[in-house]
């Protein structure tokens, strides 16, 4: 039966999220984003992060046996809303390690497990990187493009009980402050990229790996992007998650969790933009009263909600089915968050609007939501990729990965 | 807990109304809307609505003693999302009896329900005619007055735009009664049946789409009705069950949109598959992909929100209308948007009335006018927002 209604540790968690955002991390957000401008490696707030994991937040992706609290994606894309509300690239840091954490605990290894979640749940600084996109394979990795050339070029070669791993991953989410890798890397170069690659486990401190430089980018400053470099870096067996070969597999790929999470980031940039909007337009008096009396602003605080429930209603149904598999799709998932950007776009350019001159300086925060919001043009998929493969699928026949 | 699934009966439900709407509504669709302005009454199809009765459709918003199974919002919701990918006239009728039933059910006393929605229950052809004001506005002119003769009323004046007035046999309308200074400041809303004295059926509204959809306008020239027929709003200030009622199935109105825009999405995804150019069909063509996915992603985001705010509206007691008011919103902006682009990709033929695109189109714009005007929705819910706490 149809229902809406949230679950008494669903509302628990939101509020919980809520709570710390506003006091934790909402009055630091500008001023970390404005400290990325000179120094993009030392802008993350890990003072607020260690609040965080003393609230148990940072491990809540974790089994319930390992002091998580085993979050399911619509779980997941409910306090990761309240997050991204207030500031996106912590938010999406989160997003990361929970996901991650939770990535290990499910398809890791008992081995796996003791030697990299017993620490991550003890350090509360301990933050979790995948590393697969590179200077030459993005789209080419997901769409996919079926040919041997194309896709991941770090190679990973067997010697004895090890692997070897070279080559440099870019864009490596929150890759400046992590500790606990994985890495993609071509076990086979004689097939596809999807068919012929392999996740490793590793240790920041692995012999041969160094993190390049962060990422000097547009928005979303906290997620803190870097290279990664791997020159002879030698991985055990033991260190290989899921299995080889099985890099691109539905379990490496979190069997589509990804997308309904990714939506949320669009969801909760567009309702942070919206709620400063509204707060200004509730409080700022032009000509006598308070801006939401004009007319026109009134309707574009409409219209903003509205993108914003739409947006909610899609990115719930995906997280629904993707904790349902019975009733999930590729295409439902893509739908959500390609639409998430869509509304993210929209809504923190109406939010500027509102807010007009006020809106381009860096005293109010719609600004930094409207340049945060780009991340989410590209975050898994570019938004093109995400409406080709919906368009693809109408046929009746899915794009084989997602 | 969060569930987008319907019940086994949902399910069964919709599929008789597609059934439904593929046999006997689908392939006369365009001969309703060419000849409906010409001869409202016989133009519409009244086999069908007879059939649509035989089959226990008509009766769903009642309960089980007449015939129904007091359908919710949701259900509501997802079956006229069917009947209006078929036709939107036809569908928009079924969905104002539908509603009409439930405010008589819903505020009616008992020797009104016993009257009219037996009446409506046992008579297969039987319509409700709306002449209420829209859920979302409260109108200030209403062009009809009620006004005091003796201890009754009389009605005078004239309604505009009363759906299926052609075609109804019960009637529910809204009037003013602050024409007099010894009557209380309000409107109230009256159920009468069509041959009450004094009524009359106006001009017909020749219009754009939604044409099987009949509306006209009623004449009433010393209509005399007494206080058995109003329908009680239990307060009159808008928080009474009227209103509530009201409030409640605004969704419903997010069905309309989302119908229509998906059978535009169906009919350009079928042509694409076999429509030929450049060698191949168009649908493999990236841009053709590419407009049909933004199609999609319209029809499916409207449906995900008509559906939660349905939802909402069916389990929460301090149900939330604005949630309902964006659904409204939001699907009846993207039908027109849909069919604008259906219409180009089928090039010159969507231009042409051998292609329902463009019927389509012309129903979609219909969405913008559910009672009051799209913009004096949004601004009505922009100026909710005016004390609203994030």
């Amino acid at each position: 039966m149809v229902d809406m209604k949230l679950t008494d540790e669903q509302l628990e968690l939101k509020n919980l999220v809520k709570e710390f955002c506003d006091k934790e991390l909402r009055p630091i957000a500008v001023e970390c984003d404005r400290k990325s401008q000179t120094d993009p490696a030392g802008c993350f707030p890990i003072e607020v992060l260690k609040a965080a994991s003393k609230l148990g937040l940072r491990t809540l992706g974790l089994s319930r046996e390992l002091g998580g609290r085993d979050l399911d994606t619509l779980t997941h894309c409910i306090i990761l809303e309240e997050v991204m509300a207030v500031e996106p690239g912590f938010a999406a840091t989160f997003h990361q390690v929970w996901r991650l954490a939770q990535q290990i605990d499910r398809e890791g290894t008992e081995e796996q497990r003791e030697k990299y979640l017993l620490p991550f749940a003890e350090d509360d600084t301990c933050l979790i990187s995948i590393g697969q996109t590179e200077p030459d394979s993005g789209t080419d990795n997901t769409f996919p493009y079926r040919g041997v050339e194309g896709g991941i070029k770090m190679s990973a070669v067997k010697e004895g009980n090890e692997w070897v791993l070279n080559g440099t991953k870019v864009f490596v989410a929150c890759a400046s402050l992590a500790k606990i890798f994985i890495v993609t890397a071509r076990t086979d170069p004689s097939v596809p990229a999807p068919e012929g690659s392999t996740q490793f486990l590793m240790w920041r401190d692995t012999p041969g790996f160094r993190i390049g430089r962060t990422h000097d980018k547009l928005g979303a400053a906290l997620l803190m992007n870097a290279e990664l470099i791997l020159e002879n870096v030698r991985i055990p067996e033991s260190d290989i998650l899921i299995g080889v070969n099985e890099g691109f597999s539905d379990r490496a790929r979190h069997f589509g969790r990804g997308a309904p999470m990714v939506a949320t980031f669009g969801l909760g940039v567009a309702r942070g933009a919206y709620e400063a909007a509204l707060s200004y337009s509730q409080e700022t008096v032009r000509n006598g009263s308070p801006l939401i009396q004009s007319d026109a602003i009134a309707m574009r605080l409409a219209d903003m909600l509205t993108l914003i429930e739409a947006t909610r209603s899609a990115t719930w149904r995906a997280a629904w089915a993707s904790d349902n598999r019975e009733h999930y799709t590729q295409r439902d998932a893509a739908i959500a968050s390609y639409f998430s950007t869509v509304c993210a776009r929209s809504v923190c350019e109406s939010a500027m609007q509102i807010f007009g001159k006020d809106g381009y300086t860096r005293n109010f925060p719609v600004e930094k939501f409207m340049r945060d919001a780009v991340m989410t043009n590209h975050t898994n998929n570019t938004v093109d990729v995400r409406l080709l493969k919906i368009g693809r699928s109408l046929s009746g026949q899915l794009v084989s990965t997602l | 807990m969060v569930n987008f699934a319907l019940t086994e009966d949902q399910s069964a439900l919709r599929e008789l109304c597609q059934n439904f709407g593929e046999r006997h509504l689908l392939h006369i669709a365009d001969e309703l809307d060419r000849k409906a302005s010409e001869d409202p009454e016989d133009s519409f199809p009244w086999s069908v609505l007879r059939e649509f009765s035989a089959l226990g459709l008509k009766n769903l918003p009642l309960p089980e003693r007449w015939g129904g199974v007091d359908m919710d919002v949701l259900t509501h919701c997802v079956l006229l999302e069917e009947l209006m990918a078929m036709e939107a006239g036809f569908a928009a009728a079924v969905h104002q009896s539908w509603k009409l039933a439930g405010l008589v059910l819903e505020c009616g006393t008992e020797e009104q329900k016993s009257k009219y929605i037996s009446m409506f229950a046992e008579d297969e052809t039987c319509l409700f005619g709306d002449g209420t004001l829209s859920p979302i506005t409260p109108s200030e002119n209403l062009g009809l007055n009620a006004i005091p003769a003796g201890s009754d009323w009389e009605l005078d004046g004239k309604k505009r735009f009363v759906g299926c007035g052609p075609l109804a046999k019960i009637f529910v309308l809204d009037a003013s009664s602050n024409v007099s200074k010894d009557v209380s400041n309000e409107n109230i809303t009256l159920v009468i049946p069509k041959n009450s004295p004094g009524l009359s059926i106006g001009d017909v509204h020749d219009k754009m789409g939604m044409r099987t959809y009949i509306e006209s306008e009623l004449n009433f020239e010393k209509c005399r009705i007494s206080v058995d027929d109003i329908l009680s709003d239990g307060t009159g200030n808008g928080t009474g069950s009227k209103s509530r009622y009201l409030r409640k199935i605004i969704p419903t109105l997010g069905a309309f949109g989302v119908g229509i825009a998906r059978s535009a999405l169906e009919t350009a995804t079928k042509h694409s598959l076999e429509r030929v150019q450049g060698g191949k069909p168009i649908f493999e063509h990236d841009i053709v992909s590419l407009r049909l996915a933004e199609m999609r992603v319209r029809v499916d985001v409207a449906r995900d929100l008509v559906w939660r705010a349905a939802s909402n509206a069916d389990t929460t007691d301090d149900y939330d209308s604005k949630l309902g008011m964006n659904a409204v919103l939001f699907a009846s902006e993207i039908a027109p948007f849909v069919c604008d682009l259906a219409i180009q990709l089928f090039g010159g033929y969507g231009f042409m009335r051998d292609y329902p695109v463009q019927k389509y189109w012309r129903d979609a714009l219909g969405c913008l006018f559910h009672g009051e005007s799209h913009d004096t929705a949004r601004l009505i819910l922009g100026r909710s927002l005016e004390n609203a706490i994030k």
